[in-house]
């Protein structure tokens, strides 16, 4: 979602928040008076735009690690963004068997959505055909909150009257019969309304193989981080996009001023020296996760420095009219 | 602040009611009035200053120093707040509280715990019939909360129970869970003939065996049930981690009863 810079009404669709002119992403470009350098490295003077999410854990458990993740990584696959999947979805870390509500090792794992009645349609969709569905496994809220979305409240009806639900320790769990036995699974699961989507690093390479080892680096440090996801392939976008297009059946496009292949034939934001883009996005529970998510990212990249190949590192923003946080780069330098 | 103590002066020679020694009662009133509130139940007028010595203290937390099989209703409509009675009781303990804590370090009369709809009662040694039952005419017993028992508990535990827990440590009397209309019973001991009688639905974990299993429980199967993990860690809160440890593993499950609902279930240990 935050990789799309806004030339039409999208993101007043998706936001409820009215664009008042087109903004270009030139607070991005390059400006030498302002930017600071760390090892090297150029750092912009510029800021992360994010904007409000509705935000739930669920924390899935299953006999053996391997099956939580293979659940977690098919209920969060096709996230990776609210335009084009409805959700932003991602592992935020994996339990321990002392950490899960029934004792057995688990996945705690992040949805994100624009509104609470999104994440609660599509967390229950997600859950019913990737969680259910999977061997061994139970799903639990991940979160204490006293706004809650239904998940095995509406999740039940699978059981065909078979059902039965279990209230312990103040909490109610359903227990939908199927073939390989029972699948547990929380009548609820807690929300927040506070979670911000679209924290986000530019990683300006000498290279594309620097920039990839750079943002592997970047996105290691900042999985460590809780509460936080990265929610694209790897943790990595390499397509940021613009809103709209020449065509009009498309909604976004390759944002062309951020092409290395464009430089000399569009309005490029891209130096002589950088000749690759890699942008890292994060999506977290609260406007610490992301700060701290972001705050690792760029200790990491300063590390790697220039010698790395990593000229400068930006962040990408809609001049601060659209999203109500905002991530100052200068502020999170370690 | 220290506690309110009522120690008893002698055996009283009527059954009492001593629903009125709950702090949401006690909160507002002085000593004497406290020993003016009427506890007898028979023919002859008694008070509270006729049956204890009071020492004044903080209401939210009253002890009752010593027992009697013939103190009635203890705690009853207890709301919030701790009431300990260092000794045994008779009927009714704990008859409909709300919430709060009762601790019977004795044993406890009939109807302990009847009606109840939240809070913790504790039962340090055995109770008699009805554990959690409904009085007669009633359609519901317990509706919530959680009693635990450390030792035996009578027949009909768990009658007509609609929401809550019950812990019994030790053996249990005859048609546990009768009637049961949701909730759960844990016993680790055996219990007696027929458990989950006309039981709706709900859950009885069974550490030990019954007397005669209730023939129109159908059993199905040998499992792992997540639930019950689940289920013995809010248990072993009450009762003897190393006894619940069977629960965890495989077990045995049947569905029941049969004869009416059949959405409950008895569970005890495979092995």
């Amino acid at each position: 979602m935050p990789d799309v810079k806004p030339r039409t009404g999208l993101w007043s669709r998706l936001t409820g928040r009215r664009v008042e002119a087109e903004t270009a992403p030139d607070a991005s470009a390059p400006e030498e008076e302002t930017a600071l350098k760390r090892n090297g490295v150029r750092i912009e003077q510029t800021f992360a735009e994010a904007f409000p999410m509705s935000g739930v854990a669920l924390i899935i458990t299953a006999p053996s690690i391997e099956w939580a993740r293979i659940a977690a990584i098919s209920m969060t696959g096709f996230a990776t963004s609210v335009i084009g999947c409805g959700v932003e979805a991602g592992i935020d870390r994996e339990l321990g068997a002392g950490e899960t509500p029934d004792g057995r090792p688990g996945v705690r794992v992040l949805v994100f959505a624009m509104s609470t009645a999104d994440l609660e349609k599509h967390t229950i969709n997600r859950v019913g055909q990737c969680v259910l569905t999977c061997a061994g496994t139970a799903c639990y809220s991940g979160l204490e909150s006293e706004t809650h979305i239904k998940l095995g409240t509406n999740l039940r009806y699978f059981g065909d009257g078979h059902q039965a639900s279990k209230l312990v320790g103040g909490k109610r769990y359903w227990r939908i019969p199927v073939m390989e036995g029972e699948f547990l699974c929380e009548a609820t699961a807690g929300i927040t309304t506070d979670a911000v989507g679209g924290g986000n690093l530019l990683i300006l390479g000498r290279s594309a193989s620097e920039a990839l080892i750079a943002a592997e680096a970047a996105v290691k440090a900042m999985r460590s981080v809780a509460d936080t996801i990265l929610p694209f392939p790897g943790g990595l976008v390499r397509s940021g996009s613009k809103v709209g297009s020449k065509y009009k059946f498309m909604i976004a496009s390759t944002n062309e001023a951020y092409c290395p292949t464009l430089k000399g034939v569009v309005e490029s934001q891209l130096g002589a020296d950088v000749n690759s883009v890699l942008e890292i996005v994060i999506d977290g529970l609260s406007f610490a996760a992301v700060e701290n998510s972001m705050r690792a990212g760029l200790k990491a990249l300063i590390e790697i420095g220039s010698k790395g190949g990593v000229v400068a590192v930006s962040a990408g923003n809609y001049g601060g009219k659209l999203g109500p946080h905002h991530f100052h780069l200068h502020e999170l330098l370690p | 602040m220290t506690a309110m103590i009522f120690k008893l002066r002698g055996e009283p020679d009527q059954r009492l009611d001593l629903s009125c020694l709950v702090p949401q009662r006690l909160a507002r009133l002085g000593e004497a009035e406290i020993a003016a509130l009427a506890v007898g139940t028979g023919k002859v007028r008694l008070t509270v200053g006729e049956v204890f010595r009071i020492t004044m203290g903080d209401a939210n937390d009253i002890q009752i120093a010593s027992g009697s099989g013939r103190f009635d209703r203890v705690g009853a409509g207890l709301s919030g707040g701790s009431v300990v009675v260092e000794g045994s009781v008779g009927a009714e303990a704990g008859r409909a509280m709300s919430g709060g804590n009762l601790r019977i370090a004795g044993s406890t009369g009939p109807f302990t715990g009847s009606a109840m709809a939240g809070g913790l009662l504790t039962v340090g040694a055995d109770s008699g019939d009805y554990l959690g039952g409904p009085l007669p005419g009633e359609l519901m017993g317990m509706r919530g909360g959680t009693i635990v028992v450390a030792g035996r508990a009578g027949e009909r535990a768990g009658d007509r129970m609609r929401r809550g827990l019950i812990a019994i440590g030790g053996d249990c009397g005859d048609f546990p869970a009768s009637r049961m209309i949701a909730g759960t019973v844990a016993i680790l001991g055996d219990c007696g003939r027929m458990p989950g009688f006309l039981m709706r639905r709900g859950t009885m974990l069974l550490g030990g065996k019954p007397a005669i299993l209730t023939p129109t429980f159908a059993e199905s199967g040998v499992l792992e049930l997540i639930m019950l993990r689940l289920m013995v860690r809010a248990l072993k809160t009450h009762l003897p981690p190393a006894k619940l440890a069977a629960f965890e593993g495989i077990v045995r499950r049947f569905a029941g009863d049969m004869a009416v609902l059949g959405k409950g279930e008895i569970i005890r240990p495979a092995a």
